[in-house]
């Protein structure tokens, strides 16, 4: 694999913010790293990054070993929430910084900054000052400071947990359109479970600094690890059955006038494009999603059917 | 259970008696009353008495005041620069120890710049004469030297050790708000933490380094006391004003003089607004999103020399201090001197008095100051009535002027040719104190009102309360910590004060520190430094009584920050930046 953790664990004292984390990611696949705050999947991106030291366990990116590295030999590049871009230089000298440092000749680095500006359709704002830009803008600058160096491992931290709904939907899909056309392997962090099915190639599911599940998203989603894995992606219905406890996802109960399930409506919320019912069947709460035209006044009886089960 | 009857019940509504009615108004007036009359009166006596004698007759005089003073301006603007330069070196250096340098190192260093400003800038000078004098400890003692100590070079080295500890403030303030997400994100692109110094920390910094050269350069010039004590035959354009304002000579002279000063530190001002604002652009801009990346650390060789140099200052500091403590419990001078203890009689005997009234000014005037100061913060910073810019620049113009200025400004208002005598008294002592306090006591409750949301005076508001009650009830239990500070700060730096009280005091009215001053340049070391003693430690005491009120936990009704976690390391550094400028010009 190419991206190799092998038992990094981080202690602070008593506590164990990441406790022997084991977690493959395939070259040129985006990981992101989903869980509740506390998790430790920030602090896993620091000791990948080299910013933190591991109390123990090991970093190895395409067969070498760099958990003793410090960040600035890492050949990984990390993103910061506040993307940390230089206020006192323009666009296109932060974007040159790293080869800079490379003692790369000025008229090159323009060059090459120039170049990867223009692949995320910045070239005009060359010049601007970064405090010219707006914030998606910003974190264009940002990741094209970072792929410049062509690092081999890319870690972003919470990148969209900033924006509007509305511009972190575009940035998401920038993001990834970005990555795809680099083929870099990539190690995304956050909370939003939607945000990471949405964008991962693989879930890593994070809680208690433990790796709960790694899987693509519709592994995770269908079949999750266990029953905090499955709830955290999203809500779980459970229904007693014949042979045993039936669970459900919102969207797998689905109104039919012969369902064989039925259950009084307690609430009903109407959602734009879906209505979201919670109906009591004999005594138990099940939560129904459906299409805007499924309408259901509250106290009426419901029937249903249940078109698939999750387990674990 | 009952329910709640939902019909809006008939309460009376909110009255406020007509004098609750007019405070707001009457206090306004006070602050604007007392500004115009201690800011700006004098300021305008001082311009009026320049151009004494018709525009014709202060050409001439301007023409040739210069002429004749043309040496000794280039000793200020020589020594001045200088000084800036190693003040502003030294600065940087312990403050980029104290904000990025070895953690152990921390509080060390900042004991040491608190203690380098717990006395009057020629306290150092005394000091200097003890360790480098003809028969200094170290020039005689140690290296068997007999020479002169008197100089530019001491000069220019003392003023640089004291006004160095001005400076780190100012910078530790600065790069303290930096985000460490631009250090580590240069780390991240392969810098070495050479080049995160000298390509991120020293470019954001830079506007702030550049105020500091430009403050220490102002104060230097308007520091005389330095100058007097040990600069022997170098003369600068201060010692020039010292010499005819003590003499009272001509005032017209003396006055254009002061026009030179002021100029030039009018230049500064607008120049420090200008640079102030493009650092805020600078290191504010750089946030966003969490703030929790690691802090940053220097390493290297380049922080190896940095943390030498910081650790040299402080120890030399330390062996200032010791010295002149020494200096306290012998007599005469040199490694010889026996120990004895009649500085201290001799203090009991002629010098309570004098502290006394230190004691005394200084709390009348930091309790005036800090009573004004919450009034002027307050319509200033936060109604932001009309004529607030003006107001708040009259009001901290006292603190930008040099000592000799405003010492003159005072002398020609308030010596009977304007109508009022109020010169040989106390009472323009307590005011003159009280108006350079006025602009730093502003300035803190500017701040810790800043802190606490208008949304809370809004809601007062609509909830009846009349204005003077909304301050009581809402902005004064919040801003408590501003003024307990603002009035520990007064009250030292009153204790502190020299610049412009030197030339407004009388016999009766001699002050600790123009006593300390008188026996300095008489060469009655032994007693200035008992004198220096016994202010340093009552100085000391308010500065730590200072540092624990400022490091108490949050107030309620202050608004928590969203996002703040990023380390501060100058936070505690004991006394926060504007609030305790001990007097330096």
């Amino acid at each position: 694999m190419f991206l190799e953790l092998r038992g990094l664990t981080k202690r602070y004292g008593d506590t164990c913010a990441v406790d022997r984390l084991d977690l493959d990611v395939e070259e040129g696949t985006i990981c992101c790293l989903l869980g509740p705050s506390g998790c430790g999947k920030t602090t896993t991106l620091r000791m990948v990054g080299g910013y933190l030291e591991p109390t123990a366990g090991s970093v190895a990116l395409d067969g070498r070993d760099i958990t003793g590295l410090s960040p600035e030999d890492r050949p990984v590049s990390t993103v910061f929430q506040s993307y940390a871009l230089f206020p006192h230089l323009t666009v296109v000298e932060n974007v040159a910084y790293g080869l800079a440092c490379r003692k790369v000749p000025a008229p090159e680095r323009r060059r090459q900054a120039l170049e990867m500006l223009a692949a995320v359709h910045l070239e005009g704002h060359a010049d601007s000052s970064i405090q010219e830009l707006s914030g998606g803008q910003q974190q264009r600058v940002a990741l094209a400071r970072s792929l410049v160096l062509r690092p081999q491992l890319l870690l972003l931290d919470e990148p969209l947990s900033n924006l509007d709904a509305a511009l972190r939907l575009q940035m998401r899909d920038e993001i990834r359109r970005i990555q795809r056309s680099f083929g870099i392997t990539t190690l995304f962090v956050t909370h939003d479970q939607e945000e990471a099915m949405a964008i991962g190639d693989t879930v890593a599911l994070m809680d208690g600094g433990r790796l709960r599940q790694h899987a693509t998203p519709e592994e995770a989603y269908l079949r999750p690890a266990d029953a905090w894995c499955a709830s955290f992606l999203g809500h779980v219905n459970e229904l007693d059955g014949a042979a045993g406890p039936v669970r459900f996802r919102e969207q797998d109960a689905v109104p039919a006038a012969d369902g064989r399930r039925s259950g009084t409506v307690t609430e009903a919320t109407f959602l734009g494009a879906q209505r979201l019912y919670r109906i009591d069947v004999g005594g138990q709460e099940v939560l129904m999603r459906c299409r805007d035209t499924d309408v259901f006044p509250v106290g009426t009886e419901v029937r249903f059917n249940i078109v698939r089960t999750i387990t674990w | 259970m009952r329910a709640v009857d939902p019909r809006p019940s008939a309460l009376p509504a909110p009255r406020r008696s007509r004098v609750e009615r007019a405070v707001p108004a009457a206090a306004l007036l006070l602050v604007v009353l007392f500004v115009l009359c201690f800011s700006a009166l004098p300021l305008v006596a001082m311009v009026a008495q320049s151009l004494d004698g018709g525009l014709v007759a202060a050409g001439e005089r301007y023409a040739s005041v210069l002429a004749n003073s043309a040496t000794e301006i280039w000793n200020s603007c020589f020594s001045g620069a200088m000084a800036a330069v190693l003040a502003t070196g030294l600065a940087l250096a312990v403050s980029l120890c104290i904000t990025f340098g070895a953690p152990r190192l921390r509080r060390p260093l900042q004991v040491a710049v608190l203690l380098s400003m717990a006395s009057p800038p020629f306290v150092a000078s005394l000091a200097y004469i003890q360790l480098f004098g003809k028969r200094g400890l170290v020039t005689h003692g140690l290296l068997g030297l007999s020479v002169s100590p008197y100089g530019w070079q001491g000069v220019v080295v003392m003023q640089a050790l004291f006004f160095c500890a001005l400076d780190v403030l100012l910078l530790t303030a600065v790069l303290s708000r930096i985000d460490p997400a631009l250090m580590q994100a240069a780390r991240g692109l392969g810098a070495r933490p050479g080049r995160v110094l000298r390509t991120v920390v020293l470019p954001v910094a830079g506007p702030a380094i550049l105020v500091c050269l430009l403050l220490t350069f102002i104060r230097s010039i308007s520091d005389y006391g330095t100058p007097v004590v040990i600069g022997g035959a170098f003369n600068t354009v201060a010692t020039q004003i010292y010499v005819q304002l003590v003499g009272y000579s001509d005032l017209s002279a003396v006055a254009v003089l002061n026009m030179v000063l002021l100029a030039v530190s009018g230049l500064v001002f607008f120049a420090q607004k200008r640079l102030d604002a493009r650092t805020a652009r600078l290191v504010e801009g750089t946030h966003g999103g969490r703030a929790d990346a690691p802090a940053w650390r220097m390493a290297g060789p380049v922080s190896t020399a940095l943390h030498v140099v910081a650790v040299t200052f402080g120890a030399f500091i330390v062996v200032l201090y010791l010295t002149v403590v020494r200096s306290a419990f012998v007599r005469g001078v040199g490694a010889g001197a026996p120990f004895t203890l009649e500085n201290f009689e001799h203090l009991a005997a002629y010098d309570l008095a004098p502290l006394g009234r230190s004691l005394l000014y200084g709390i009348l005037a930091a309790a005036l100051a800090t009573v004004l100061g919450a009034v002027a913060a307050y319509f200033t910073a936060r109604k932001r009535v009309a004529g607030s810019r003006v107001l708040s620049f009259c009001l901290s113009m006292p603190y930008m002027l040099p000592g000799t200025c405003l010492g003159l400004g005072f002398i020609l208002a308030f010596n009977g040719a304007w109508g009022v005598k109020l010169t040989g008294g106390a009472l323009i002592l307590v005011l003159v104190l009280a108006t350079k306090q006025l602009a730093i006591s502003a300035d803190a409750f500017s701040s810790s009102m800043a802190q606490v949301s208008r949304e809370l005076d809004m809601a007062a508001r609509g909830l009846g309360a009349g204005e003077a009650r909304m301050f009581r009830d809402v902005i004064w239990p919040n801003v408590r910590e501003a003024a307990a500070v603002s009035l520990v700060n007064g009250f030292s730096s009153a204790m502190m004060s020299y610049g412009a009280l030197l030339f407004l005091v009388a016999p009766s009215t001699k002050t600790a520190v123009v006593q300390l001053f008188d026996a300095l340049s008489g060469g009655k070391y032994g007693n200035a430094a008992a004198v220096a003693v016994v202010l340093m430690a009552v100085t000391l005491v308010g500065d730590v009584l200072a540092s624990r009120i400022s490091s108490r936990a949050p107030r309620p009704g202050a608004p928590v920050p969203a996002g703040t976690g990023t380390e501060a390391p100058s936070a505690d550094l004991g006394v926060a930046g504007p609030t305790t400028d001990k007097e330096a010009r």
